[in-house]
C-alpha cells in the first residue's frame, strides 16, 4: 500500500486489474481483499493516530504551515456538505488539515467534517499541533480577521501569521503604519497596529505595497512579531506556497491523496439544521421581550394621551396622538415578525439527521501518503545533492519513477539498468545524470553494491 | 560456400531453424558487458564457459561474441594470452543470483532500496506494534490477524 500510488494505483481494488511489480519488489503479491482485511485490521487498532507520530523529523522546526485538501466524495446518505472543490461546489466529503514544517515535511494530520471551517477549529488543531512538534509559529493559508483567534493563539503564547481579509482595511490609512524599508521584489513595507484598535485587539500588522496593485496585509500574533522582523513575514508567507502547496499538488498527482478511503458513516444530529435555526430560535426567544417593550410603551402613551385630554391640552394632544399611533404600528411590527418567527421555526419540522464520514481508514492511507511523501523528499535531497544541474523534483519523478528497466543480481552486486527508449537528447542526458546520482549514492542491496546503468547500451 | 567457417556454440538450440538469426536482448547484452568489463583480456572460451554455467544462459555464436567485443572496444589483442589464465567460474565472484529483464518502475525499486537501507520504516512498525500490542492488551479475547 505504501508504493501503490507510484505504480498508479490509488484504490485498493486496482491490485486485482492493474499489472503492477509488487512481486519482484517485496517478493509477494497481494490482493484487493487481502489488503482490505489488513486495512480493517490496522482501523481496528487505531493505526491512523498511531502513525502520525511516525511522521515527525528528528529535528523540530521553528515554523509550521497549515493548510489541507477538500476531498469530495459522492453518497446517497444525507451527509453534512462544505465547499468541496476548487469549482465551489458544496457537497460531502472531508478536510484533511495538514501541517508542514520548513523543510517541507508533512509533520501532522487531523481529518474535519467538511461542514465546519477549519478556522473554528483552529485552536484545537494548534494545540495538538504544538504538542506534536513543539513550534508553536504557525502559518495559515487563509485571509482571517479573528481578533478572538488572535486573542487566543496570544494567549497560550503562540504564534499566528496569516493574511487579512481583503475587505477589511481601506489602504494604509486604516494602520498606524511606519516605514520598513523597501524588499527585493521592490515592494515597500510598513508595520503598526490597527489604527481604531480595542485593547483585547493583539494582531499586528505588516502591509506590503507593490509598486502596481492592492496592497497585502498580513498579521500576526505578538509571537510572530517577537520571532520575524516584519519584511521577513512576506517571505515566510510565500514559502508556505512554495512547500506546502506544491507538496499537496505531488501529493494529489502522485499519492492518492485525493482518494476516498473507507465508506463507514455516522448518523448524528443535522448541523445545517441546527446552524439555520439557532439564529430564528435566538429571534423567537428575544421577540416575546420586544413586544412587552412595545406594549408598556403603549400603554404609557395611552396614559400620556388621556392625562392630554383631560387637561384640555391643545397642541400637546395632538402630538401625543401621533405618538400614539406610531408606538401601536411599533406593537404590530413587533408582533408580525413573532408570528413569521414562529412559523420559520415550525417549518423546519423534527430535527434531522445527517450522516458523517469515518476518517480512520482515511487518515491511515493519508498517513501513508504523507510518510511517503516525506521518504521521496528525503531520498530527493540526497540525489540532488548528487547532481550538477538544477533539476525539478517533479522532472526527477516523471523520468526516473515511471521507467522501466531489467535487474541482475550476483553475488557480488546488483545491475540496474533504466530503459531510455522514447527519451528525448535532452532528457536522456538529464536521465544520465540522475543514474551517475543514484550510482554516487551509494545503495546497498542486502549488503551488495547497487550499480545503475542506462539501458540503451551498456555504459 | 559459407563465407566464415562454421564455429561452435553452447547449448545448441532444439529448433535451430528458429533461432539461427535470434538476436540478443540488451539485457543479455549488457550481462555480457559486464562480464566483459570485469576482465577485459578475458579469452572468449572462458567467457563462454561463465555464460553457459550462469543462471541465464543466452545463446550466443563466438562470431556474435567477436562482433559485440570489436563494437565495445574490449577485444583482446591477438595471439596466445600471456598473463595468468582468467579464474574459473565456479570461483567468479559475479555468478548471476537472478536476473529480471523486465522490470517496471525500476526507480521505484530504487526508491525502495535507498529506504530499506536508512531503515525509513522502523518507525512505523515501532508505532503499528505500540497500537497492536495496547489493542491486544485492552482486547485479550479478540481474534487479531495482526
Amino acid at each position: 500500500m505504501f508504493f501503490a500510488p507510484l505504480f498508479g494505483i490509488e484504490r485498493l481494488t486496482a491490485f486485482d486489474t492493474h499489472e503492477h511489480p509488487l512481486a519482484t519488489l517485496l517478493g509477494r503479491n497481494s490482493h484487493s481483499s487481502t489488503l482490505h482485511q489488513f486495512l480493517g485490521q490496522l482501523e481496528r487498532v487505531g493505526a491512523g493516530e498511531a502513525l502520525v507520530p511516525a511522521l515527525l523529523p528528528a529535528q523540530a522546526g521553528q515554523i509550521t504551515y497549515i493548510d489541507g485538501p477538500m476531498i469530495a466524495s459522492w453518497s446517497r446518505v444525507a451527509m453534512h456538505k462544505g465547499q468541496s472543490t476548487m469549482r465551489g461546489r458544496i457537497m460531502a466529503g472531508s478536510q484533511a488539515v495538514i501541517a508542514h514544517n520548513e523543510a517541507g515535511h508533512a509533520v501532522f494530520v487531523a481529518y474535519h467534517p467538511p461542514d465546519i471551517h477549519w478556522s473554528r477549529l483552529l485552536v484545537a488543531y494548534g494545540q495538538k499541533v504544538v504538542e506534536a512538534t513543539g513550534s508553536a509559529l504557525l502559518v495559515i493559508d487563509r485571509a482571517v480577521n479573528a481578533r478572538a483567534m488572535a486573542a487566543a493563539f496570544a494567549k497560550q503564547d503562540w504564534g499566528l501569521l496569516c493574511l487579512l481579509d481583503d475587505h477589511e482595511p481601506r489602504g494604509l490609512e486604516s494602520f498606524e503604519a511606519t516605514s520598513e524599508g523597501i524588499v527585493d521584489d521592490g515592494s515597500q513595507v510598513y508595520s503598526g497596529p490597527w489604527k481604531e484598535r480595542s485593547e483585547e485587539d493583539r494582531r499586528h500588522f505588516v502591509i506590503v505595497e507593490p509598486a502596481e496593485g492592492k496592497p497585502l496585509v498580513y498579521w500576526g500574533t505578538p509571537k510572530v512579531k517577537a520571532a520575524l522582523a516584519p519584511p521577513e513575514w512576506p517571505r515566510v508567507y510565500r514559502e508556505r506556497t512554495e512547500r506546502q502547496e506544491n507538496s499537496c499538488k505531488r501529493m494529489i498527482d502522485h499519492g492518492a491523496l485525493e482518494i476516498n478511503d473507507g465508506r463507514k458513516q455516522s448518523v448524528g444530529p443535522d448541523r445545517h439544521q441546527q446552524r439555520q435555526r439557532e439564529p430564528l430560535d435566538a429571534s423567537l426567544e428575544t421577540a416575546p421581550q420586544r413586544v412587552d417593550k412595545k406594549v408598556e410603551a403603549l400603554e404609557r402613551q395611552q396614559a400620556k394621551v388621556a392625562e392630554s385630554a383631560s387637561k384640555g391640552h391643545g397642541q400637546r394632544l395632538e402630538q401625543r396622538q401621533q405618538a400614539l399611533v406610531r408606538v401601536a404600528q411599533e406593537l404590530q411590527g413587533a408582533q408580525h415578525p413573532q408570528a413569521t418567527l414562529a412559523h420559520q421555526v415550525s417549518a423546519f419540522g423534527a430535527p434531522r439527521e445527517r450522516a458523517d464520514r469515518d476518517f480512520r481508514t482515511q487518515t491511515i492511507m493519508t498517513c501513508r501518503t504523507l510518510l511517503r511523501e516525506n521518504a521521496w523528499m528525503a531520498f530527493m535531497a540526497v540525489l540532488l545533492g548528487h547532481l550538477q544541474s538544477q533539476v525539478s523534483v517533479g522532472c526527477v519523478f516523471n523520468i526516473l519513477f515511471e521507467r522501466s528497466g531489467a535487474c541482475v543480481e550476483t553475488s557480488s552486486e546488483s545491475i540496474y539498468w533504466v530503459n531510455t527508449a522514447g527519451l528525448s537528447v535532452h532528457d536522456r542526458r538529464l536521465l544520465k545524470e540522475v543514474v551517475d546520482g543514484l550510482c554516487a549514492m551509494d545503495l546497498r542491496d542486502q549488503g551488495k553494491p547497487i550499480r545503475v546503468c542506462l539501458k540503451d547500451m551498456p555504459p | 560456400m559459407p563465407l566464415a567457417p562454421t564455429q561452435r556454440k553452447l547449448n545448441p538450440p532444439s529448433s535451430p531453424s528458429f533461432y539461427a538469426g535470434r538476436k540478443l536482448g540488451d539485457v543479455e547484452k549488457a550481462w555480457l558487458w559486464t562480464l566483459l568489463h570485469e576482465d577485459p583480456q578475458c579469452p572468449r572460451r572462458l567467457l563462454l564457459d561463465k555464460v553457459a554455467q550462469s543462471h541465464a544462459p543466452m545463446d550466443i555464436s563466438v562470431r556474435h561474441l567477436k562482433r559485440l567485443r570489436g563494437g565495445w572496444q574490449l577485444n583482446r589483442p591477438k595471439g596466445r594470452p600471456r598473463q595468468a589464465p582468467c579464474r574459473r567460474p565456479a570461483a567468479s565472484g559475479t555468478e548471476v543470483m537472478q536476473m529480471r529483464p523486465r522490470l517496471p518502475y525500476v526507480g521505484v525499486h530504487l526508491f525502495a532500496q535507498w529506504l530499506e537501507q536508512q531503515g525509513a520504516f522502523a518507525p512505523v512498525i515501532a508505532q503499528l506494534t505500540q497500537a497492536i500490542e495496547a489493542h491486544q492488551h485492552a482486547h485479550p479475547g479478540d481474534d487479531f490477524a495482526l
